[in-house]
């Protein structure tokens, strides 16, 4: 009876797993795939094997579009807005978590609150100010752009985290003579590194995958970002699918390679501050 | 170890974060122009002062820089002759003008952009929006350029082509191609359904459609999203059976949908999305239902003669594909053949509009039309340009257009814009039963009147 009960748990738990598995990497490879394929084979038998491997995809996206640029752009403009974002929104956070002053409970409102304006609302102000400041069609302009659209997500994470880290730590810091910048560096910044990988997470998936604000606030390649590349492969009368699975299929897999490379790191920082805490 | 890999982890990021401070901070003064040589003088938006002194120093210089944004990139089926006329006009103006061009692929993107920048005053010194009516909604910022076309510039276009970009008798911009449409269909599914010839009226359209049906095979391609080009197109042929439909069919923005006609043409749609069309045509794009045609899914799809040159293109199609699609007017004999808006230009100075309109007039000469019609199959606006080197199927499309009864605009040339958005949300609602016919003439018209 038993034994039996424990096969059919080992069953369920495996067909879930692979269940998981399937819809995680099904459509990954299932555009790597289609990557290999014509056109014509995409359109008649999409889950079909390609009837021979083609390189030819690959080719033509990058004779379309200037991909890798786009890509590095991407990349300098994600990992800069996240580290911007995160410096200095922590900073804030733990002043509007820690201390008691006048206007607090109407500032952190005020900042919350720009999470309610919608993005279409924010484009013409956001675009003078970018030319009048001299910051239009460069990396610099939408790092700051980016950076401050993700505030009021990454103010509401880490100062929730900030928050559920015990008083207690500070003040056994402050009675061994660790000052008020010497506590936050060497005490809280570490034990809220949970709260903050979430932060940087969100953040950066958002800077990532923008696409009006790179659409309107630049207009060479040297400044664009990757989703922007995803368009030269459709417009309104023609598509090229083929191109656009392999400029795809570039686009991801060294984030992907880059991931698997690095989860070690990534799980450990996630669980470091739950142990710690 | 660990804290060595936080070290140089650290120092990477630290590196990377100035080295996107400094390359954004010195990009400003790099571009992708595929006009090349000397660096960027000035940005989109300058204040008047900065123009001046721009102007002062391309004066100096001699050569005059034009912003010219084109979605004619990437797979757009103009790019090819777009990236040749390009280079064919630098180097015989290259002295004289330098054309600033910005990629912007995809249309709705353009489209975005231009809305952008005209809110923030600062429209580029030439757009063309491949065929979104911008005029309307921008006319103010946009240049009156009626006396700078001569004679024999006007002349040589096409009257209805003016006619599109013209307001109250002054032109607005300059025509570069005319549309002619009808639709398409499979010969070898006609056949299979004993179906002999194209309908002559909508009755026998739709008896023709049960017969697909009943052979198996699904009649029509259809889709709602980007405006429901292919289903709109359909829409306004319907409408434009009579002669006051026709008329409504030719009226400019238009604010009241609810006629008898337009509602009995969106009956017939609704009828259309619910027995002859495939599943993905809600929600589905132009790339939908093409696919659909091209895999042989479908019989019949409304469209220009842009779309041929995919019939010959064995990458997308079988071979021997484009020998079993006809073409056909719309049932009553009805045709699109109309203008296209064209080139639109916002320069801020005299000479910046000047080498503008030089360059327009450059890429809308009888050579650069005679290269478009036989690189796109898109039909020139210049009546004098005529090609033995273009697909049979499009010569038939464009004798169907000189046979036709009743010619009509297409709708996203002449309605509002915001009413060319709204036929998106409204188009599944009348598909899935949700509104009727009437709701839907109702949705239109109370966006219209927003204007």
């Amino acid at each position: 009876m038993g034994k039996s009960k424990f096969l059919l748990a080992t069953i369920i738990r495996k067909i879930y797993l692979s269940f998981l598995v399937i819809i995680s990497i099904g459509p990954l490879i299932w555009i790597i795939m289609s990557s290999f394929k014509s056109n014509k084979e995409i359109l008649s038998s999409a889950f079909a094997l390609p009837e021979s491997f083609s390189f030819k995809g690959y080719t033509a996206a990058l004779e379309l579009s200037p991909i890798f640029q786009f890509y590095g752009n991407s990349l300098i403009v994600a990992i800069a807005s996240t580290l911007i974002n995160v410096i200095v929104i922590s900073m804030a956070a733990y002043i509007l978590a820690r201390c008691e002053f006048r206007g607090k409970t109407f500032l952190t409102l005020l900042l919350s609150s720009s999470l309610l304006v919608p993005t279409s609302a924010l484009l013409m102000p956001i675009y003078i100010i970018m030319t009048n400041i001299g910051l239009y069609d460069t990396k610099t302009g939408l790092i700051l752009v980016y950076a401050a659209l993700g505030l009021p997500t990454s103010l509401f994470v880490i100062k929730s985290y900030f928050q559920s880290i015990p008083m207690e730590l500070e003040e056994a810091a402050y009675l061994d003579g660790a000052g008020f910048v010497r506590t936050y560096y060497a005490i809280i910044f570490p034990l809220a590194k949970s709260g903050l990988v979430t932060a940087a997470i969100l953040q950066f998936l958002t800077s990532w995958n923008e696409f009006t604000f790179a659409l309107i606030l630049t207009k060479s390649t040297t400044a664009r970002t990757l989703p922007l590349a995803l368009s030269y492969f459709t417009s309104q009368f023609s598509f090229n699918y083929t191109s656009m699975f392999a400029a795809l299929t570039m686009a991801i897999l060294p984030s992907i390679v880059i991931y698997a490379l690095l989860q070690e790191q990534v799980t450990d920082s996630m669980v470091a501050g739950s142990i710690k805490g | 170890m660990k804290e060595r890999l936080t070290k140089l982890i650290t120092v990477i990021l630290v590196c990377v974060l100035f080295a996107g401070l400094l390359a954004g901070c010195s990009s400003s003064g790099k571009g992708d122009d595929v006009a090349t040589d000397t660096k960027k003088e000035e940005k989109t938006t300058e204040k008047k002062e900065d123009t001046e002194s721009a102007a002062q120093t391309e004066e100096s210089s001699g050569v005059v820089e034009i912003n010219f944004p084109t979605s004619w990139v990437g797979v757009s089926s103009n790019t090819e002759w777009f990236n040749d006329r390009l280079a064919a006009f630098n180097e015989q103006y290259g002295d004289k003008i330098k054309v600033n061009v910005e990629e912007i692929a995809g249309d709705q993107a353009y489209v975005d952009k231009m809305k952008v920048l005209y809110s923030s005053n600062s429209l580029p010194d030439v757009f063309s929006t491949g065929g979104y009516n911008l005029i309307d909604s921008m006319k103010d910022q946009l240049v009156d350029i009626t006396d700078y076309i001569d004679e024999e510039w006007y002349n040589s276009n096409s009257e209805v082509c003016w006619d599109v970009n013209s307001r109250d008798g002054r032109i607005y911009g300059v025509p570069y191609s005319r549309q002619v449409i009808g639709y398409f269909y499979n010969k070898d599914l006609f056949a299979q359904a004993g179906i002999t010839e194209p309908a002559k009226t909508w009755d026998e359209f739709f008896e023709q459609c049960d017969k697909l049906l009943a052979a198996g095979i699904t009649p029509l391609s259809m889709d709602t999203a980007d405006s429901g080009w292919v289903t709109s197109l359909m829409l306004g042929a319907m409408i434009a059976q009579t002669e006051e439909g026709e008329e409504f069919m030719n009226t400019l923005q238009p604010k009241d949908y609810n006629r008898e006609d337009f509602i009995q043409a969106a009956t017939m749609i609704q009828e259309m999305f619910q027995k002859y069309t495939t599943a993905d045509a809600v929600g589905g794009k132009y790339e939908n239902a093409a696919s659909n045609f091209f895999m042989e899914e479908t019989a019949i799809i409304a469209n220009g003669p842009w779309m041929v040159s995919d019939f010959y293109d064995e990458n997308m199609v079988e071979a021997g594909f484009a020998e079993k699609v006809g073409t056909a007017m719309f049932p009553g004999g009805v045709m699109y053949n109309s203008g296209k808006i064209g080139f639109n230009f916002a320069s801020k100075t005299e000479e910046k509009l000047k080498a503008s309109i030089e360059f327009v007039r450059f890429l809308t000469s009888e050579e650069s039309q005679k290269k478009l019609l036989e690189m796109t199959g898109d039909i020139p606006s210049n009546i004098n340009v005529v090609s033995d080197q273009v697909y049979p199927l499009i010569n038939e499309v464009i004798e169907n257009g000189n046979k036709a009864s009743r010619n009509i605009n297409d709708f996203q040339s002449l309605w509002y814009a915001n009413v060319v958005d709204e036929i998106s949300v409204q188009y599944p609602l009348l598909a899935q039963g949700e509104i009727t016919p009437e709701q839907f003439a109702d949705a239109l018209s109370a966006v219209a009147k927003v204007n």
